[in-house]
């Protein structure tokens, strides 16, 4: 059997991106080396994302792979959806499978290829409105964000319910095959708020490939609409040789429709060279565009009215009332950004929530509004945030959560802690307890012991207001039962910034 | 050098710790254990913490005494805190190291170290130098290992008053060999935890609820998880902001060490050497008022 040179850059890329995937996350050294969150600097969607959200140095260096896949791209198309990007594989690699269930041929789903550019328009527009959903649809921020808060926790959790079983059957079983798993294992149960719908929403569009292989790069993704626009000042097409017939091999072949007409169109192309290998003469090859423009963009009216739409949609978040009350706990990650510039920069990646070690930030699905989905918050009670870690600002690609130095992350004000008498021990059933006090990391304590004001009783704990830095280590270990008895709120007591 | 069931002194010492958990050995078991006289205790002082480890152990009669070749041991020492040695919340790495070598001196087929700790357990093996100094052994016998979570089973405890059923970490329920490495610290509750506190490393699920009633909770684990050897690290002693301090303001730089096999005088002697009376903490007093050990330092030979 031959292998196709592009399956196997295919499988090359998305094991480096697998690899990347592993290599964000603490192996024992505070600055990480390689994360996952550079693939987004090869990305012109999260560049046009970061540059619409005002993100400093879009023209530096940093960003020089999204200019660079966008020079290729003008001359060999859009080859980074065929070969490079990770969830146009996983699509290759589940379509035929999911193509299975149904009859083999295709099917009624049938998009407009204008689909795609129409809603990159969409969301260009709704951002500049004020709801910066690129990232949402972004396939590299999809297929990560599946990926951190559904797909590996998923397969964690299979492997961790094998070494159970085996273990239950016989423990020196089990403590034969850990070693062996204890690498490819995540390092504690994983766990994400929202695991459900993130799963949903992939499953969704894996689903699309029962209609039509690669559905949702050509008729959907805005990175590919964006990669087609620039394919589409190229100089060369894929045409068919001269002395070509009527067979439509190739346009049967075609799997995202580019090959209907002739030159294909480079919007829709991504050269995966299935053309040339269905043309029973070897035809199908790149060749100078000579004629006349292949399809031509028609519809200046949908564009303009897919970017108004975007606009008004863009518009919606501001007369939902959920924008205007937050819940008081609702906590961002340390390093984050003032509140508006946060939501304008963060593109939902989850880069953040794979790196936590204590898997403390999951995505907000209510609680941030419409222009907040996915935006990563921090749960305490699930996981807090650890005093001397500083890793998620390291993996954001574009700086919503800021680069923190040591030091500078032990100071920084996450929130503030507040008792709920009402449910404390000390104060409620006169028992000790001083679990949150012994947790509390800043030194000296911001929460310390003090004489019950019932005489007699045990000690009861207080929070030092300046000395708090709301890491929830308090929530998190606080041994009561379903909520904690002391909270971190969204206050920040030492400079009054409130988001 | 597998053998079939406990030897015989095991069976000995489990049917005596039934007995006891059924209360058929009465009050003057106790009386007759007070009057005799208690175990020794090694103390050694100096500036290097391994050297103080080989001193204090020799004195007790060398580590062959507690290992025999072909013993599974665990060194469990207090790796709670993302803290540096230098800041005292963690067991000294150098201690760690020791003890893990001289057990396989002794001939340990293996020797396990780990703790279940209240930070991240990644960042505090590698913060508290306990990662880098058991590698530097280059002994492939020795493993730093972090907690499954798979790997606990609920037991029942004998003769518990508070803590009767908890899941405990097998590893060190089947040790044949439990060392027991604490560090002195300051502790708001506790006043000040050592060697009994140490062991709550070993526990399993919710183990925060513990503190509503600490003191016979510890007695009860202690009761039931026996340290065979307990060396005190008192060579750094936290003095406040305990159990995990901060920067070296609240350490006091005390270079003294301490090895024996009664864990209550271990931790008296601990309270003493942070500078309290060990009666006067609570678990230390019920520990000897229920038998576990003698907190009575004028009767403990010091060796």
């Amino acid at each position: 059997m031959r292998v196709s040179p592009r399956r196997i850059v295919q499988a090359v890329l998305f094991g480096g991106f697998l690899v990347l995937f592993a290599r964000t996350a603490y192996r024992g050294s505070d600055v990480l080396l390689w994360p996952v969150h550079g693939v987004f600097r090869l990305d012109p969607l999260a560049w046009v994302a970061a540059w619409l959200a005002g993100v400093p140095g879009v023209w530096g260096l940093a960003w020089a792979g999204a200019a660079l896949l966008v020079g290729a791209t003008v001359f060999l198309g859009r080859f980074f959806c065929g070969w490079m990007c990770p969830l146009g594989t996983c699509l290759d690699l589940a379509g035929p499978w999911i193509r299975r269930i149904r009859a083999p041929g295709r099917h009624g789903l049938s998009l407009s290829p204008r689909t795609a550019p129409a809603l990159l328009l969409a969301l260009v527009g709704a951002a500049l409105a004020g709801l910066p959903w690129i990232g949402l649809f972004d396939p590299l921020s999809l297929f990560l964000r599946s990926l951190t808060l559904a797909v590996h926790p998923w397969a964690d959790a299979g492997l961790r319910a094998g070494v159970r079983w085996v273990s239950a059957l016989s423990p020196r079983a089990g403590d034969t095959l850990y070693p062996w798993l204890e690498p490819v294992m995540a390092f504690r149960a994983l766990a994400f708020a929202g695991a459900g719908l993130t799963a949903a929403v992939f499953a969704a569009v894996l689903a699309l490939e029962a209609w039509a292989p690669r559905l949702w790069c050509s008729r959907l993704c805005p990175l590919g609409a964006l990669l087609g626009l620039v394919a589409r000042l190229g100089p060369w097409r894929r045409a068919r040789a001269r002395e070509c017939g009527t067979c439509r091999a190739c346009a049967i072949a075609c799997p995202t429709g580019a090959c209907a007409g002739d030159p294909a169109d480079p919007g829709l192309c991504i050269q995966c060279g299935a053309c040339s290998a269905a043309c029973p003469q070897g035809g199908r090859r790149p060749a100078p565009a000579g004629r006349a423009r292949p399809v031509r963009l028609a519809g200046r009216r949908v564009w303009i009215a897919s970017a108004l739409a975007g606009l008004a949609a863009g518009f919606l978040p501001r007369i939902r009332a959920e924008a205007r009350e937050r819940p008081s706990r609702f906590l961002r990650p340390p390093g984050a950004r003032p509140e508006p510039e946060f939501l304008k920069r963060c593109i939902r990646c989850g880069a953040c929530m794979r790196v936590c070690p204590r898997t403390a930030l999951h995505p907000a699905l209510s609680g941030a509004g419409l222009e907040g989905l996915w935006t990563p918050r921090l749960i305490p009670r699930i996981g807090y945030c650890e005093y001397h870690c500083r890793l998620c600002g390291q993996v954001c690609p574009t700086g919503a959560i800021g680069y923190l130095l040591e030091g500078e992350k032990e100071q920084w004000v996450i929130g503030l802690a507040v008792i709920d008498r009402d449910r404390c021990l000390p104060f409620r059933a006169g028992r000790p307890c001083i679990v949150c006090e012994e947790h509390c990391p800043t030194q000296p304590k911001a929460i310390v012991l003090e004489a019950n004001p019932r005489p007699g009783g045990p000690r009861v704990p207080r929070v030092v207001e300046e000395r708090c830095v709301g890491c929830g280590i308090c929530e998190n270990r606080c041994p009561l039962p379903g909520e904690a008895a002391v909270v971190v709120t969204r206050e920040k007591p030492q400079n009054f910034v409130y988001y | 050098m597998d053998s079939f069931g406990p030897s015989r002194r095991r069976f000995l010492a489990r049917l005596g710790r039934i007995l006891l958990a059924c209360g058929l050995v009465p009050a003057w078991v106790r009386r007759v254990r007070s009057a005799l006289p208690a175990r020794p205790l090694a103390v050694a002082e100096g500036p290097d913490p391994a050297g103080l480890v080989r001193e204090a152990v020799a004195k007790l009669g060398g580590m062959g005494r507690f290992v025999r070749p072909g013993d599974r041991v665990v060194v469990k020492p207090n790796i709670g805190w993302d803290r540096a040695p230098e800041e005292a919340a963690n067991t000294h790495p150098a201690v760690v190291a020791e003890l893990c070598r001289l057990a396989r001196q002794a001939g340990a087929r293996s020797v396990r170290v780990f703790d279940r700790t209240c930070n991240d357990a990644r960042r505090t093996y590698e913060r508290s130098g306990i990662r880098a100094a058991v590698e530097a052994l280059g002994d492939p016998g020795v493993r730093l290992e972090f907690v499954r979570d798979t790997a606990f089973q609920v037991v029942s405890l004998p003769g518990a008053v508070e803590l009767k059923r908890w899941p405990l970490y097998r590893p060190a329920l089947e040790a044949d060999v439990l060392i027991n490495c604490p560090v002195v610290k300051h502790h708001a509750l506790a006043g000040v935890t050592v060697a009994m506190k140490n062991l709550m490393g070993v526990m399993g699920g919710n183990r925060g609820r513990i503190h509503w009633s600490l003191d016979d909770s510890l007695v009860d684990l202690n009761l039931a998880v026996r340290s065979h050897l307990v060396v005190v690290d008192a060579t750094r002693i936290l003095t406040r902001n305990g159990p995990q301090g901060g920067g070296t303001g609240p350490v006091r730089v005390a270079n003294r060490l301490a090895a024996t096999t009664d864990v209550v005088a271990a931790d008296a002697w601990g309270a003493r050497e942070f500078g309290v009376d060990p009666f006067s903490i609570g678990h230390i007093r019920r520990a000897h008022e229920r038998g576990l050990g003698t907190a009575d330092l004028s009767r403990v030979p010091v060796l």
